[in-house]
């Protein structure tokens, strides 16, 4: 089992979407590591870890995700989870790591999409 | 008496390496190939291996040790799938000194005995002849 990262840059540019692939567990964590420490920079709005493609993931994977969070935290960016597929979301369920740290999580990028224009709009309406 | 018409045992020895995970998985498809058990059954059981696995060679042998034996089998019934871990390291059961609290640091780990116990019927550690030896069951019929 193996793991594919891609990273976008947003539209806006400010902001960043991690797509995982195949499996993040011991194996692949560390490959996940190398990539956010190059990739989340001081100048991220957003970092978005999108999870459509991902099959399985284990606590070393939750690990990391985790610290992606507190990355972003340190940088005063927004951090989300988007498209988690039931047995993801069963493990992030299981670990109550949603609720604990605050994890926005979106089902769909419409749903991600409606939220950041409301904030957004929130910012510039007080401006 | 009726006949366990579905008993099998398999087993895998792993390296100690975290890139022997993909042959566990494997291992574990293999195995649960012909059960009536469902895909999400096979998932919480790769989840099980993966997370027995990435605490032996994180914690049971140190980098110059000679015998740095992993053994996983897998004993198969008719209503039941029993993984059984073995590793040759100190004497360590995690079923206590696992567990999350409120505090737990989820950065640090420290989560995988919480998840095994979550997605399995029962566990149990036992030491025996030097190897330390966990076992983890979970049912299938009804709740597969």
């Amino acid at each position: 089992m193996s793991l594919s990262i891609e990273v976008r840059q947003e539209a806006d540019g400010a902001g960043k979407r991690i797509l995982l692939t195949g499996t993040l567990d011991t194996e692949t964590a560390p490959q996940l590591q190398s990539t956010i420490e190059k990739e989340i920079t001081p100048d991220c709005d957003v970092v978005i870890l999108d999870l459509k493609k991902l099959e399985f993931i284990s606590s070393a994977g939750i690990q990391i995700v985790v610290r992606i969070k507190k990355m972003a935290t340190a940088n005063q960016a927004e951090f989300f989870l988007l498209n988690l597929q039931p047995q993801i979301r069963k493990v992030f369920e299981i670990i109550k790591v949603m609720d604990t740290m605050s994890l926005g999580v979106f089902s769909s990028v419409q749903e991600m999409d409606d939220y950041l224009k409301t904030i957004q709009d929130k910012a510039k309406q007080g401006e | 008496m009726a006949e366990d018409t579905l008993s099998k045992q398999f087993r895998i020895r792993p390296e100690p390496l975290a890139s022997e995970c993909g042959k566990l998985y494997s291992f574990i498809d293999t195995s649960l190939e012909a059960l009536p058990v469902s895909n999400e059954f096979r998932q919480d059981f790769k989840l099980i291996i993966e997370e027995l696995f990435a605490n032996i060679i994180k914690h049971a042998y140190s980098r110059d040790a000679d015998n740095k034996e992993i053994i996983f089998d897998l004993n198969i019934s008719d209503c039941s799938v029993e993984l059984v871990a073995r590793d040759r390291g100190p004497e360590f059961n995690p079923l206590l000194h696992g567990g999350m609290s409120e505090d737990t640091d989820l950065s640090m780990g420290g989560m995988g005995i919480h998840l095994i116990k979550s997605v399995s019927d029962a566990q149990e550690y036992s030491r025996v002849e030097n190897y330390n030896i966990f076992r983890v069951r979970k049912d299938f019929g009804n709740n597969s």
